[in-house]
């Protein structure tokens, strides 16, 4: 049979576009080709007018002040599962992205089992149409990571989040979580960042300090900037260089990078730091709490203050400060230990099921929730937040 | 539970007629609806907000051939509904099941390492090498370590997942498991060493391994070896045989001291040139993973050698550069033992990570891994 099976990507992982508009209002979106350790950027045409004014009835000028339509689409589940021909449990979000110009949503999915399995990127519009991207067809180019784990390193990483098949529940401590060991070369890119024109690529290496943050310039010259990373894990108790960072999102104007790790520390890392050189230490500002792995880390604007927020397989969507993060000393005591601390305020916030998210803009942000038997994707406004 | 849609003429018929051609869908009957569309019948459930499947549709005359984007799956049924505009109700005209394909055992086990007739009592691990590509976590049970009378050894090889697969899902490593190799840990101390040493022990391989078609393999595979004393010293280069190559064409072949582990073979020898850039060639590694055959590719090094007087020179500036996680079957490196004996003084003669550079001169050159 011959197949149709999308070739520029072998297999799904995060996604991200490049936060300016490319010249003409086209946009470029990086994608994560995990098990090849490969970020393929593509390169989007501008979009018709009519698509983007579908909902807002103006063409948006991609301006921060222009108002981004809300994104919703109820069963998301449901309709990617028959938009790929598939049934519900054949359908993992990998990764999810907002076009920077249309404010239209890009989701990866992991589509299918067996050998029939391969990635798919499709488009959620403002009007809550969704449709296959056809990659394949559009001018791409591509970076390959020489600092990635062989697909036979004895190393593994661990999983909560339930985007593994061989994930299986398992009781600790008399919390029911879903586990999957996976070989660490399935951790090479964990989550995609934009800085000034450098994209920040999350994930683990093939050394020794196997946590690490790579800095490509784009468009790709072949050059990288890759720094190991430690931090002190107040959950563990102990200082750590192996544990991937699963989210990060650059704040305070791209000068810091605010990034989450499993069981759930949260680290600050000043950007000017991150040369290349040794291992780097971050500043741990946080500890979210025990056996949970965040999805993802967003950084929005209320009443003109920044805000952070971390949603997470176990523990509630949690919103952070932005201005308390500069007076926090670093956080190096276990928490058995007396005079340690959690940080930095958090305070819980009322939106169960939130999984995936990114910024649509400075106020708004979309997530992925579950509710009621199947996933939907939502925009929430900063009033809500 | 799934929804029913409206069905065309009150019930299900089969007019209009939907087929299979290839891997996509002729639908064909009087007046077709201006607007069709193909869903899994599993999202029917959708009712008025269908999403419909991803590919393209193609109307002549009286049919309609509709062409997946994504190819259909195997065993699962697909339905065909239609309205004549936007604004109407989908309709549902026919459904149709992809029938589940009959799987053709082909895949067989093209290689057990080690190789040899002989393994270390604190071997490492074993790796399985496959025909074509094997479906990622059908591997957990399905091998096993049999003692001398067959019967299996309990706990001695590391419990999956993960699968450790190779890039192209061909090759599995078995590790036995650590704890029990390392003396000292509480699974040594308990439950002993999983290898002893004059036993016989055999890897097998059952056939209910998948490819990645989904097939079993066409038969289950038995590898038996000896099992001989432990081997707890680091990997020294300097032991090895080498032997360079006298002119052009020659093949270098380096005899190591012990078998090696046949993976970090492929990934930790190069050979390299004066500049320290891989010279493009073949290298093979014997059954037993003892003897190591590097040809360059023809002309490689010949250049150099239609100059006489220079020939000599250029041949000895050609390196071998071995990288020092290399490991032999019981997992000792060039940089450190597995399993050192705490115990003994002086008994640590790890050496920094990095790349060591044997010449043809016999000289030993270290580069450190930021070079």
């Amino acid at each position: 049979m011959s197949s149709t099976l999308t070739s520029t990507l072998q297999s799904a992982g995060p996604l991200l576009f490049a936060s300016d508009p490319a010249p003409g209002g086209g946009a470029v979106l990086f994608a994560a080709d995990v098990t090849r350790a490969r970020v393929v950027a593509f390169e989007l045409p501008a979009e018709t007018g009519d698509v983007v004014a579908a909902d807002s009835g103006t063409p948006d000028s991609g301006t921060p002040d222009a108002a981004a339509a809300a994104v919703r689409v109820d069963q998301l589940g449901a309709k990617l599962a028959s938009l790929l021909g598939v049934t519900p449990d054949d359908v993992v979000i990998r990764g999810l992205a907002v076009h920077p110009v249309t404010h239209a949503v890009y989701l990866s999915i992991a589509r299918g089992r067996g050998a029939d399995a391969g990635p798919a990127v499709v488009r959620a519009g403002a009007d809550g149409e969704l449709d296959v991207v056809d990659v394949d067809a559009l001018p791409a180019t591509s970076f390959d990571l020489d600092d990635a784990p062989a697909p036979d390193d004895e190393r593994q990483d661990f999983w909560l989040d339930g985007t593994d098949t061989g994930s299986a529940p398992r009781e600790i401590q008399g919390v029911t979580l879903d586990i999957a060991q996976v070989p660490s070369y399935r951790s090479s890119i964990t989550d995609l960042a934009w800085i000034e024109g450098s994209l920040f690529v999350a994930g683990l290496s093939n050394e020794e300090f196997s946590s690490r943050l790579r800095q490509l310039p784009y468009p790709f010259d072949g050059s990288a900037t890759e720094t190991s990373v430690e931090i002190f894990h107040v959950d563990h108790g102990k200082y750590e260089t192996q544990s991937p960072i699963r989210a990060l999102t650059p704040f305070d104007g791209g000068a810091s990078i605010l990034a989450t790790y499993t069981c759930t520390p949260v680290v600050q890392f000043d950007v000017s730091q991150l040369k290349g050189e040794g291992l780097v230490r971050g500043r741990t500002v946080a500890e979210l709490g025990p056996m949970n792995q965040p999805f993802s880390i967003v950084s929005y604007d209320r009443d003109g203050e920044e805000f952070l927020l971390v949603s997470n397989t176990r523990h509630p969507l949690l919103k952070i400060p932005a201005s308390s993060i500069a007076g926090q000393a670093a956080l190096d005591l276990p928490l058995s230990e007396e005079g340690s601390s959690m940080g930095i305020p958090r305070e819980n916030l009322d939106h169960p099921g939130v999984t995936w998210m990114a910024s649509l803009d400075r106020s708004n942000v979309v997530v992925v929730q579950e509710e009621a038997g199947d996933i939907h994707l939502r925009t929430l406004g900063a009033a809500e937040l | 539970m799934v929804t029913e849609l409206p069905v065309a003429d009150g019930s299900r018929v089969n007019d209009p007629l939907a087929v299979w051609e290839g891997g996509g869908i002729r639908v064909s009957g009087h007046a077709l609806p201006e607007v069709l569309a193909v869903v899994p019948v599993s999202a029917l459930a959708l009712g008025g907000g269908l999403q419909p499947m991803a590919g393209r549709w193609v109307r002549h005359g009286g049919a309609a051939l509709f062409t997946p984007r994504f190819p259909v799956v195997a065993g699962s049924g697909y339905a065909v509904v239609g309205r004549v505009d936007a604004r109407q109700p989908w309709i549902e005209l026919a459904r149709l099941d992809r029938p589940s394909v009959r799987l053709e055992r082909r895949t067989v086990v093209d290689r057990i390492d080690p190789g040899g007739s002989e393994v270390p009592a604190n071997l490492l691990r074993f790796s399985v090498t496959f025909s074509d590509a094997m479906e990622e976590g059908s591997a957990a049970g399905h091998l096993s370590l049999l003692d001398a009378e067959g019967v299996e050894l309990p706990g001695a090889l590391l419990g999956m997942p993960p699968e450790l697969w190779d890039r192209e899902r061909r090759r599995l490593t078995v590790l036995l498991e650590p704890g029990r190799i390392k003396r000292g840990l509480q699974p040594n101390v308990q439950a002993g060493p999983p290898l002893e040493e004059g036993d016989t022990v055999t890897l097998a391989v059952d056939a209910r391994l998948r490819d990645v078609s989904g097939a079993k393999l066409l038969a289950g595979v038995r590898r038996t070896y000896r099992v001989g004393a432990p081997v707890r010293s680091r990997v020294d280069p300097a032991l090895w045989e080498v032997r360079w190559p006298a002119s052009a064409g020659d093949a270098l072949v380096v005899r190591f001291d012990r078998p090696l582990d046949r993976a970090l073979v492929r990934r930790c020898l190069i050979v390299v040139d004066e500049g320290g850039h891989p010279v493009p060639g073949e290298a093979d590694l014997d059954a037993a993973a003892t003897s190591w055959t590097f040809r360059p590719a023809s002309g490689v090094w010949a250049p150099a050698l239609s100059a006489p007087a220079l020939s000599a020179p250029a041949l000895l500036a050609s390196s071998l550069s071995v990288d020092t996680r290399l490991e032999d079957l019981a997992g000792n490196s060039v940089r450190r033992v597995f399993d050192r004996d705490l115990s003994l003084e002086g008994s640590d003669d790890s050496v920094a990570p990095g790349t060591l550079i044997l010449r043809s001169d016999g000289s030993v050159r270290t580069s450190s891994p930021d070079v």
